[in-house]
């Protein structure tokens, strides 16, 4: 047993123990009030009530239902021609970003970045790329290149570039790199430590996110076909626009299949490679 | 002296104005020497061993003859050429996990292939074959095929050494060979350094944290302190006092591994 010195004495020994407790806990006390007020005030100027929102639900599942259903099944041919256009658009996308991305990543490495203007230029022109949005990204391409599947294309590589330049560049920082300095004492070049030891040591990381890439491309290969028009999306745009609404559900149906399927097929690879 | 492999004059190196990690040091390795360089955390065995290969750039005036060259005013091309030359052996075995031993052994002759060659990885058969008797000669023959994520902390540092070997060196570098290591493996290590030293007539620069390991395997022993060599001589040589002087402690105040 350890025997304790009285209340008083510990306190006179020890006075900012208790306090650091009380402080913290008006800390966590405060910044709740702080968020729930933000929030409210929110609310209040976007009009938002809970209540009408179940009120309102039965009347909007009966809509719901008379529009949508049952699914029309008719032009099932044309649905997935356009679907498998989506799958091709997505994985092409993926792969000339993921490359590019690659490369770009290696410039701005911590690592491997050799040359510091073309670190600040590269790491400039994704980040840009990165933080606008693939809508803003098809509106504005829109005029230079047209509707059809290369605008998609091209919106698509753009978003997979910005966001995988990102990605591999911390991978790279954060893969071993003390096998690069063995090579540089053995004499190796540049190009030959990339090949020989990063590129190994990040290969699996790189797929499992080039697989993601995909996946996610498919994913927004349907809003990006709305608006560029290619693919399955334009097929749900023109569903959408000519009211055509059991076409547009059956349309649903099938994308998130095929969204399921390639998750399941992505989480198979990653499962064999990692 | 015609038997030196590297003749060091006068190495510096400062980091920032006001530390200087090497005040001057100097030193030669003759041909099938096992020279040792002890001393305590700090005191610049890592940044000497550095700077022999320019991994660390030293200050402008020293000196380090290898083969007749002196390392420090080499451009970028002929530095690369003595690196070749020049085997380096690791603390942390600095390996690429996810190859195999064989693959990175093969490292080792990266120096020798055009940039095309080399990052395809399109290894001659000679040199295929003499990875393959490397890693049998340090006993490794049932792992070559072995991804080295797979292999223990000795056998990861054997194929360390087989990777300088390949590169068929003049000199062998090693930084703390044994820090990471078992008693045993770094038995087996230290063996496999001696033999290296005596029958391949490979000299060899070990970088050592026990004084009884380098004292038992050394010809010559170095010790540095404070960026300053103050002890040099042989295994016999090594009293209590120049421990003392060297680690401003007694040598039962450290801790042998």
């Amino acid at each position: 047993m350890i025997s304790y010195k009285s209340k008083s004495e510990l306190l006179a020994k020890h006075p900012f123990a208790l306090n650091f407790f009380k402080k913290r806990l008006l800390r966590f006390l405060l910044i709740t009030a702080g968020i729930l007020a933000l929030a409210s005030v929110g609310a209040r100027l976007v009009g938002f009530q809970i209540l009408p929102i179940f009120l309102k639900l039965p009347q909007a599942l009966t809509r719901f239902f008379k529009l949508y259903l049952p699914p029309d099944f008719s032009e099932v041919s044309k649905l997935f021609e356009q679907l498998w256009l989506t799958v091709l658009l997505a994985v092409c996308s993926a792969t000339v970003g993921v490359i590019l991305a690659y490369f770009s990543a290696l410039a701005i490495s911590k690592t491997t970045g050799k040359i510091p203007v073309l670190r600040i230029g590269i790491r400039f022109l994704a980040t840009l790329i990165r933080n606008i949005p693939s809508a803003i990204w098809a509106i504005t391409l829109l005029m230079a290149f047209w509707f059809g599947e290369f605008l998609a294309f091209i919106v698509m590589a753009l978003g997979t570039y910005g966001f995988m330049t990102r990605v591999f560049s911390d991978m790279i920082d954060e893969t071993n790199t003390n096998s690069i300095e063995a090579l540089e004492a053995t004499g190796a070049s540049y190009w030959q430590i990339i090949a020989q030891a990063v590129f190994p040591e990040t290969l699996p990381v790189a797929v499992s996110w080039a697989l993601y890439a995909v996946e996610s491309n498919i994913r927004s290969s349907t809003i990006i076909g709305m608006l560029a028009g290619g693919g399955v999306g334009y097929l749900i745009g023109i569903y959408k626009h000519f009211r055509k609404f059991e076409l547009l559900f059956t349309a649903v149906i099938f994308v998130v299949i095929t969204i399921l399927v390639a998750d399941q097929v992505s989480t198979q690879i990653r499962k064999r490679i990692l | 002296m015609s038997n030196a492999v590297l003749s060091i004059n006068n190495l510096q190196k400062t980091y920032a104005p006001n530390t200087k990690a090497l005040k001057g040091v100097s030193f030669d390795v003759n041909k099938g020497e096992l020279v040792s360089v002890i001393g305590p955390s700090g005191a610049g065995k890592s940044t000497l061993f550095r700077c022999i290969n320019r991994m660390i750039e030293p200050d402008q005036g020293s000196s380090i003859v290898f083969n007749g060259l002196d390392i420090v005013d080499l451009n970028r091309d002929n530095l690369k050429n003595v690196r070749k030359h020049i085997g380096m052996v690791f603390q942390h075995y600095n390996l690429v996990y996810r190859l195999t031993a064989i693959e990175n052994v093969l490292h080792g002759r990266l120096g020798y292939y055009s940039t095309l060659k080399g990052i395809m990885g399109l290894y001659s058969d000679e040199d295929v074959l003499k990875a393959g008797e490397l890693l049998d000669l340090l006993g490794l023959s049932e792992r070559k095929y072995f991804k080295c994520s797979n292999l223990s902390g000795g056998q990861k540092q054997r194929v360390g050494i087989a990777r300088a070997l390949i590169q068929d060196p003049t000199l062998i570098l090693c930084d703390e060979p044994i820090a990471s290591l078992d008693p045993q493996s770094s038995k087996v290590i230290m063996d496999y350094l001696k033999d290296i030293t005596k029958q391949m007539g490979i000299p060899c620069l070990v970088n050592l944290h026990q004084v009884e390991v380098a004292i038992n395997y050394s010809d010559r022993i170095i010790g540095v302190s404070a960026g300053s060599i103050v002890f040099e001589g042989t295994p016999g040589e090594v009293t209590e006092d120049v421990i003392k002087n060297i680690y401003g402690a007694e040598l039962n105040d450290i801790l042998q591994k």
